[in-house]
């Protein structure tokens, strides 16, 4: 055997890659211990009270003279000297310190001293291990079970940090003197899971998967637990002692021996020990029938002896364990199960206040933690792809809330591959991610992206799934929607109108989407009647699902408002007025950077400065950028818009110098490599043409039409439009201007045949104007 | 720097000093070449090579006086790693001899592993000493292949010889250290072949 095992040494790697050489590396960083007054950081060192593999832990005071405080302080190896390392240590170490639980020993501070090494405090906790705790006190099982409560509930509530424990042993589990169970070590464990995964475990405490050096993930910390009811039941019993049945099948349901047969979430083990206590059936026990009978007699003792088993009290009983058992979850189920519990945590604990409403640098820590969970969303969720794949659209969701388009984007091109291997591509799930992934590629300005997503997954899911597929629904709602971000509203009327038949009947969150995008695109080509109906329905189905004064009923006030503006006169202001209600209650609900709020803002700078109120609009455009200033950087795509309206508007005020200036920002800023888009282009050069005629360069203003007309090109190709008129109508006005009175008429017709209806193009009516008079 | 290779010598006389001044000077990049292969799939070989290059640049830019050449410095190398290793089993060896119970500290499961390697090694070094002696060469090619885990390519470079010398210089020294290795082991089993 020792000839084999010493010539299996020469084999390549068989040497570096061993225990060996890992353990003689770990040697090379030997602790270095601390002697009593020692200070790390403000604690003063009082005496050793324990050590393990990870370190030393000190009692330690607190001698900054702050206020008296006792510690626990932990003295690890000096291991990170790389900054990459440091880096996941000090977020990690961000999150612990937001980790607050009455369960979990609280991380107070950390840090590491000159030499590398680092160290925790956390809250000292005076007690004995849990074990030890039930042993010496005797403790009925119904308390001990209490306990375990407590501690279950402290796991579940890591886990809804991202967090796995990894080391949950009694130990590390310490009964306070209040009587409430708590967990210790959290942020070691942690560093040790990220910066070594072959790091430190118990004997007889270490999963399956970390014994082979698998990743650990939720399943290992359940598998741990299952360990600890075990141990903490028997702990001080005599060695004969065995578990009630429905404990060791719990105990058996947590400590399995493949994760995926464990139970998928602490909040499960929790569910089946609060229903052992409730005397209530233990999923971990299975669907049988007179198991279930007699925990239901158990339970309702009356309906058994009051009766005395009457025919009517029989069917009673047996008629609600039947629909009982209809209604258990069929094994099936079980990843779907996982992937709701694990999403719901995600929502309403890890990302909480996320409205994607929201927007401002409140968020940035939001956003960090979301940014900083992405690589542990591949890693923790490896073995469940289709968890995986809706983690990562949730995370992907948030993010684009957030404006972390890139981010967003990363995690979605995750998430699609998942989703497809696992739901497939005519699911809910995977439609969803392509369609978010579409509307990211629109926000950095990547529109033929979009396009080059959905409509191939539109031929998909109709060789799938036949043309008559609900999913194409919301793959068809996007590609209008896409059509509208593409600026070619003609097609988003079209588009929606052949849709609308399919959906009309419905009076749900979907159809009061599609008639408020449609009624957008309606109000875009100047049927403004029609865009008012519209939005005046789809107002009407949310408030009938979420009431008045809803976040929802407010986004559809927006575009009801947006027709109004149009329409002029006294609709023009009962527009204005909607505007400012929303306005209003979305900073009231939701802060003044809110998505709602600045939508409403930009609304009516633009709206004004179109009008012809250039002053009025002025403060409105300040807003607008201020807000945008403090999410976005200054060469996003949307600051550059809110900037060329700014120009616009100084334009029309007569401001041409600061005008000037603000479009040459822009300029410098896309030749730095802002990320711009053909419509951002063709605005600037087309407002600039606005600008030289006004400042009587006309030569100037030719070339800037001419290269507007370039743009419009890219936006237009060869359809009319009234934004392709608005450029020959300007450049007709600079040939005028220099005497080229032929080829400005030239290009006043080739205006007039590229316009869309009768009416001057919108916001360009002074331009028409002045046209005018060369004819 | 005084030369590593003075240090090198120094330690292995017994020179404990010289043993840290070389341990302090490639320190970070062993850490880094160990890390390295600890996160490699057992069925992996570790990508070793990279590393212990970038590493000689570095020293290189320092101005490591004692390294003369890039060849020189893989041997140097891979001479601190044997000797490392070597130190740590006899270490983790005579610990293990003197016992000791630690029941419930944190105690990885590789260190069961990382025993039985050690003892192992220590046995492979034996047999290196005896059946090597005498020929450097061929000593020098295992601690190239094994401790600093270079291909036959990069080991040709090394020595500046041809690849197919490499290999078949490797394929002597196995050759040398299966036999003295199954000689040792007929030797462990005769006294029960007698009982038979």
């Amino acid at each position: 055997m020792s000839k084999v095992r010493c010539l299996a040494l020469l084999e390549p790697g068989a040497l570096l890659g061993g225990a060996l050489c890992h353990s003689a590396m770990n040697t090379l960083e030997p602790t270095k211990e601390l002697a009593p007054n020692d200070m790390v950081g403000v604690y003063r060192i009082r005496e050793e009270i324990g050590r393990g593999g990870m370190g030393i832990v000190y009692r330690a005071d607190r001698a900054d003279g702050e206020f008296e405080q006792s510690i626990a302080l932990k003295w690890l190896p000096a291991n990170l000297f790389d900054s990459a390392r440091h880096e996941i240590f000090r977020r990690e170490r961000q999150i612990l310190a937001g980790l607050r639980h009455i369960g979990i020993a609280q991380l107070l501070d950390g840090g590491h001293s000159d030499d590398g090494h680092l160290w925790f405090a956390m809250e000292l906790i005076d007690g004995l291990p849990l074990d030890q705790h039930c042993a010496v006190n005797q403790l009925p099982e119904r308390e001990r079970i209490e306990l375990l409560m407590q501690l279950v509930a402290a796991v579940r509530f890591s886990h809804s940090h991202l967090l796995i424990h990894s080391d949950i042993k009694p130990r590390n589990v310490l009964v306070a003197a209040d009587g409430q169970a708590k967990l210790l070590d959290f942020g070691v464990a942690v560093l040790a899971s990220d910066i070594n995964k072959a790091v430190g475990y118990s004997p007889g405490f270490a999963s399956p998967e970390q014994i082979s050096g698998a990743p650990i993930g939720v399943s290992s910390d359940i598998w741990q637990l299952g360990r600890m009811i075990e141990t903490t039941l028997l702990a001080g019993r005599e060695q004969s002692a065995a578990l009630p049945q429905d404990l060791a099948a719990i105990v058996a349901c947590a400590c399995a021996p493949q994760p995926e047969q464990r139970y998928a979430s602490a909040g499960e083990l929790f569910e089946d020990l609060r229903c052992y206590l409730a005397y209530e059936p233990v999923r971990a026990r299975g669907n049988n029938f007179y198991y279930k009978l007699l925990l239901f007699i158990r339970r309702h003792p009356w309906s058994v002896s009051a009766s005395a088993l009457s025919a009517l009290t029989f069917i009673l009983v047996v008629g609600t364990l039947l629909w009982r058992l209809t209604v258990q979850r069929a094994a099936a189920e079980r990843e779907r199960s996982i992937a709701v519990a694990v999403n719901r945590f995600l929502v309403d604990d890890f990302l909480p206040a996320t409205d994607p409403n929201l927007v401002g640098s409140s968020d940035q820590k939001v956003s960090e933690l979301a940014e900083a969970a992405l690589p542990k969303i591949q890693e923790r969720f490896a073995e469940l792809p289709r968890v995986a794949g809706e983690v990562n659209l949730i995370f992907a969701n948030t993010l684009y809330g957030l404006s972390r388009f890139d981010k967003a984007a990363l995690a979605l091109d995750r998430a699609i591959p998942q989703l497809r291997s696992t739901v497939g591509v005519a699911d809910k799930l995977t439609v969803d991610a392509h369609i978010l992934r579409a509307y990211t590629a629109q926000s950095t300005g990547d529109p033929d992206y979009a396009e080059k997503l959905l409509v191939p997954l539109r031929s998909e899911i109709v060789a799938l799934e036949g043309e008559n597929s609900p999913l194409l629904t919301m793959v068809d709602a996007r590609i209008a929607a896409n059509a509208a971000l593409r600026n070619n509203y003609y097609l988003c009327v079209d588009l929606y109108s052949k849709l609308l038949p399919r959906i009309e009947h419905r009076e749900d969150d979907f159809t009061a989407g599609v008639l408020g995008k449609f009624s957008e695109c309606l109000t875009t080509i100047d049927r403004s009647e029609e865009a008012l109906a519209f939005a005046r329905r789809a107002h009407e189905i949310k408030v009938k699902i979420h009431g008045t004064n809803t976040t929802e009923s407010m986004r559809m006030q927006y575009w009801i408002a947006r027709p109004l503006l149009d329409l002029g006169g006294e609709k023009e202001r009962e527009g204005v007025k909607i505007l400012q209600e929303v306005l209003d209650w979305s900073t009231s609900h939701y802060g003044p950077e809110s998505f709602m709020a600045r939508n409403a803002i930009s609304l009516l700078g633009n709206h004004l400065t179109c009008r012809g109120r250039p002053g009025e609009a002025m403060p409105w455009i300040l807003r607008n950028k201020s807000i945008r200033a403090k999410s976005l950087a200054g060469d996003h795509p949307w600051m550059l818009t809110a900037n060329l309206v700014h120009g616009q508007a100084l334009t029309r005020l007569g401001k041409l110098s600061e005008a000037d200036e603000m479009y040459s920002s822009i300029r410098t800023a896309i030749e730095n490599g802002a990320s711009h888009t053909a419509v951002i282009d063709l605005s600037l050069y087309r407002n600039l043409g606005e600008l030289r005629l006004a400042q009587e360069r006309y030569a100037d203003a030719e070339a800037a039409y001419r290269t507007a007309l370039e743009h419009a090109k890219i936006v237009f190709r060869e359809n009319k439009h009234d934004g392709l008129a608005v450029v020959h109508i300007g450049l007709a006005i600079a040939l005028f201007e220099q005497g080229n009175v032929d080829q400005a008429r030239q290009e006043l017709d080739l205006a007039a045949t590229l316009m869309d209806g009768e009416r001057p193009p919108k916001c360009w009516e002074a331009l028409v104007e002045r046209a005018r008079r060369i004819q | 720097m005084s030369g590593i290779t003075g240090l090198l010598a120094q330690s292995q006389q017994g020179d404990a000093s010289a043993w840290g001044a070389i341990i302090e000077r490639l320190y970070g990049d062993m850490r880094r070449l160990a890390h390295n292969a600890r996160k490699l799939n057992i069925n992996e070989a570790p990508d070793t090579t990279a590393l212990v290059h970038e590493c000689y640049l570095r020293m290189h830019q320092h101005g490591a006086s004692g390294i003369q050449s890039r060849a020189h410095f893989f041997n140097v190398a891979a001479s601190a790693m044997r000797q490392l290793l070597i130190n740590h089993a006899r270490d983790r060896v005579a610990r293990k001899r003197g016992g000791g119970n630690v029941e419930y500290a944190t105690l990885s499961e590789c260190d069961n592993a990382a025993d039985q390697q050690a003892t192992d090694l220590l046995e492979l070094d034996d047999i290196m000493r005896s059946a090597l002696a005498g020929d450097e060469r061929l000593i020098r090619v295992v601690e190239l292949k094994v401790f600093a885990g270079l291909t036959d390519t990069e080991i040709a470079e090394a020595f500046d010889m041809s690849v197919r010398t490499a290999q078949r210089l490797w394929q002597e020294a196995r050759d040398k250290l299966r036999a003295a290795l199954t000689d040792q082991a007929d030797t462990d089993q005769e006294p029960a072949r007698l009982r038979q």
